[in-house]
């Protein structure tokens, strides 16, 4: 079989994503502390051992149960907001790149008004906000973060597509024989754009997964005891020389989804055929 | 994108980088030891960090931990402290006689009267005489911005004076140029404790008027450093007062603190040979010196005078209800938490720490879990409740949040936790309407049981915003015996009085007791004379650095 960057990247994704969905049966709770057995007597975390395979944190928690909770917390939002992303770039690159004109100038100015923004800023302070307006979930205002100050890059290239493909022979076509605006953008645009649209959702998801760890370093994850691969960072972080495991594992699983993530997108890329078939 | 890889193996070989570099430590050790001088030698600079900046120099105004750190070693008090015995929870809290040589008490309590040393100098070389005492009170009590006017209302004439009514206060009495007394309008046991406390330290006028009022970065010192230089958010600069009133001390030639100095990077520098002292060490820090035979005879520890815990708002459901809050002090686990802190805790049962006059030896609520379910059964909660928890950033206090939620999710109660910037947690928990389940904290002014109940349980310290007392328990049979404690001019009284106080709010629960922490601090092998002191935290007077015959440092 030839191992090409795509289906190793596909290999690992869905390897991740399996443990995600066996987490009942491959791992413990994810909040269970255990404070007198899980600590040593000095109240240090115990390295890897029987019963626990990387070892526990500092509260007595087994930490490959908090990994394998935090591949489903963690790729569960990326995936989420990668979708608010997509249906929000798809609506505006079809809507600007077709209608051209003032409306064209104004979404595009948008996007650069968006993208002047430092990302992880603008994450920040949304996130913050976001946090203040709704207490109970933390997982939705990561998420609608995310997924509100990630789709520019995908409204930028479905607009420079559309902007191409409406100009063609398929396109001018339909118009002549009649058929509405909206059809033709459902019918004949869209089918066109989707095959770049996944592998910029490819690329986002692994962009987010960075971000959503990000988020959660600094505070603005989902909440405890919730398991973040970002919040295991944090939380672990001042233990870096006596426990080094509690920020290696989470920060090899977080490297693991995006490179995976990232390879799918480098092999959808040279999949992808360059001419448009209508 | 291939960026992305590279990028991705950068952080890998860093894991693993971080992950080797661990396995190296226990080669590590001191790097210096002392040179075996058997006596206290003087000369030498030590240099010791804060992670903070220091606010101010003005001991008017310093009310943060470093800043009255550095003011009481530049400015020098009527009354002082004993010195930190090591083993000894009492010592260190102990009054004994400081720029004044003897002070005594009138028979009703309300009159003060000490008598100054004679040849007490400033640092200037200009004599310290009694009016410079009256004008430094004065002084604070004209300042709106001094958090130390309130420990002075009780002086005759002071409240008079502060707001503008009269120009002189006439419980401040110079009898002569030695002899100061002070007048109180009622016998008030805490009263010495404030002329221990460096906003008390004297004053000249003719200094105060030539620095415009403003003494933020100019010092008059009378204790026994001086200012040298204060690079401001960099590093502080003390020298040895050469007028110091004991002519053999300090040792030092100096001290640099240097500021804004994160933990973890100050953990390296101790460990590389530039700090000579850390303290506030981190839980995994303090483990992994713990651990190492080579650090342990020179790491320090020391009970604080402080109480941790969570606050309720005693007038808010479900925390109206004794039986829920008594509830809440059975869920929890106190053994969890110290070792959560990695032992550098002691369980609570109440506001007094250890060695406290007045604390009343009870034990901490057991961890009952099946009792606490009873309890709120009774109290109309058989399945709990939903509440959120308001905390601050920072490592142990996350770690004790989600330990809490555990303990409380065990008997039915679900927390959710929120955590906030300082001033948003001070703003949220000092309201009535704010936040009514959170962290808290207290670390006294003065070591008396006074400096402990009176700002957080009487009904007196309960305001519309910033309120001190932020359970907002008021109850009148409390007020009334914290006031008599105050009055009485018997100690072995008062004493009898706060340990009821201290019962009655075992009882009640208006807060779930915590723990008292325990400060740490490692110095290096050469550093002598130095134990952590209760009020003073460092206290260089006896510090000694024991350095070869030309002053270095001897490699281990």
């Amino acid at each position: 079989m030839n191992l090409s960057p795509f289906r190793v990247g596909l290999i690992m994704a869905l390897a991740i994503v399996a443990v995600a969905l066996l987490a009942p049966w491959i791992a413990g709770d994810p909040a269970a502390q255990d404070i007198d057995g899980g600590l040593t007597v000095r109240g240090a975390p115990m390295g890897p051992h029987a019963g626990a395979p990387l070892g526990t944190d500092t509260l007595g928690r087994d930490v490959w149960s908090r990994v394998v909770a935090g591949a489903g917390m963690s790729l569960g939002m990326a995936v989420a907001a990668t979708m608010m992303s997509v249906v929000i770039g798809v609506v505006v690159g079809l809507w600007a790149g077709y209608a051209g004109g003032w409306v064209d100038a104004v979404l595009m100015r948008l996007v650069d008004v968006v993208l002047a923004f430092p990302y992880l800023l603008v994450a920040i302070l949304l996130a913050a906000l976001l946090r203040e307006a709704e207490l109970e979930s933390g997982v939705v205002p990561v998420i609608v973060t995310l997924g509100v100050i990630g789709w520019t890059t995908i409204a930028r290239v479905v607009r420079a597509r559309v902007r191409v493909l409406r100009q063609q022979d398929f396109v001018v076509a339909a118009r002549a024989s009649g058929a509405g605006g909206f059809h033709i953008v459902t019918r004949h645009l869209l089918r066109n754009v989707v095959g770049v649209v996944i592998t910029l959702a490819a690329l986002a998801i692994a962009q987010n997964l960075l971000a959503e760890a990000a988020l959660s370093y600094v505070g603005l994850g989902p909440p405890p005891p919730q398991a973040t691969w970002g919040r295991m960072i944090f939380d672990g972080q001042s233990y870096y020389r006596s426990a080094p495991w509690l920020i290696v594992a989470p920060g090899l699983a977080i490297v693991l989804a995006v490179v995976s993530f990232n390879l799918i997108a480098e092999g959808l890329r040279d999949a992808a055929d360059p001419h448009a078939h209508g | 994108m291939p960026m992305g890889d590279r990028c991705a193996f950068r952080v890998v070989a860093l894991a693993v980088a971080i992950a080797l570099g661990g396995c190296d430590r226990d080669s590590r050790g001191p790097r210096y030891r002392g040179a075996g001088n058997a006596t206290p030698r003087s000369g030498g600079t030590l240099t010791c960090s804060t992670s903070v900046a220091v606010p101010t120099l003005d001991p008017a105004i310093a009310y943060d931990e470093v800043g009255v750190m550095v003011v009481a070693n530049l400015y020098e008090t009527l009354l002082d402290y004993d010195a930190a015995v090591p083993g000894d929870p009492t010592s260190g809290t102990r009054l004994v006689p400081g720029l004044a040589e003897r002070w005594t008490v009138s028979a009703d309590g309300r009159s003060y009267r000490f008598e100054l040393r004679a040849g007490a100098r400033y640092a200037d070389g200009r004599a310290i005489v009694a009016g410079d005492l009256a004008y430094a009170l004065r002084r604070v009590l004209k300042m709106p911005d001094s958090p130390y006017g309130r420990l002075l209302s009780g002086i005759t004439g002071a409240g008079a004076f502060a707001a503008g009514e009269r120009d002189d206060v006439p419980g401040l009495e110079i009898a002569d140029e030695r002899t100061f007394v002070v007048h109180l309008d009622a016998a008030d046991a805490a009263f010495a404790y404030a002329m221990a406390m460096p906003f008390s330290a004297p004053l000249r006028e003719d200094f105060v008027v030539a620095s415009g009022g403003d003494l933020r970065r100019t010092v008059l010192a009378s204790g026994p450093l001086r200012l040298d230089r204060w690079d401001e958010g960099q590093r502080l600069v003390l020298a040895r007062n050469p007028h110091y009133w004991d002519p053999a001390r300090p040792f030092l030639d100096g001290v640099t603190v240097l500021e804004n100095l994160p933990e973890n990077t100050a953990f390296l520098l101790f460990e590389a040979g530039r700090l000579d002292l850390l303290d506030h060490v981190a839980a995994p820090d303090w483990i992994w010196l713990s651990e190492q035979a080579a650090w342990r005879p020179f790491l320090d520890t020391r009970a604080q005078m402080s109480v941790f815990g969570s606050r309720m708002n005693v007038t808010v459901p479900p925390f109206d209800d004794a039986r829920v809050r008594r509830a809440l002090n059975l869920a929890v686990n106190r053994d969890h938490i110290v070792k959560l802190l990695a032992g550098r805790a002691v369980p609570a049962h109440g506001m007094l720490p250890p060695g406290l006059a007045g604390r009343a030896e009870l034990p901490p609520y057991p961890h009952d879990p099946a009792g606490a379910r009873v309890l709120l059964a009774e109290a109309g909660y058989p399945d709990g409740f939903a509440v959120d928890y308001v905390t601050v950033p920072n490592d142990d206090a996350n770690k004790l949040a989600q330990s809490l939620q555990a303990d409380l999710a065990a008997v039915g109660v679900r927390m959710s936790i929120r955590v906030l910037s300082w001033p948003a947690f001070l703003d949220t928990v000092g309201r009535k309407d704010g936040a009514p389940f959170s962290m808290t904290s207290w670390i006294m002014d003065y070591p008396h049981a006074a400096s402990f109940f009176d700002p957080r349980f009487h009904s007196r310290a309960i305001g519309d915003a910033s309120s001190s007392n932020d359970s907002f328990y008021a109850v009148p049979e409390v007020d009334r015996l914290l006031d008599d404690a105050r009055g009485a001019p018997d100690p072995a009284a008062a004493v009898a009085l706060y340990q009821q106080v201290d019962r009655r709010l075992h009882d009640d629960a208006p807060w779930i007791w915590g723990y008292h922490a325990v400060m740490t601090e490692a110095m290096q092998p050469y550093v002598k004379g130095f134990a952590p002191h209760p009020v003073w935290v460092r206290d260089f007077r006896d510090v000694w650095l024991d350095l070869d015959g030309r002053g270095r440092r001897v490699p281990r």
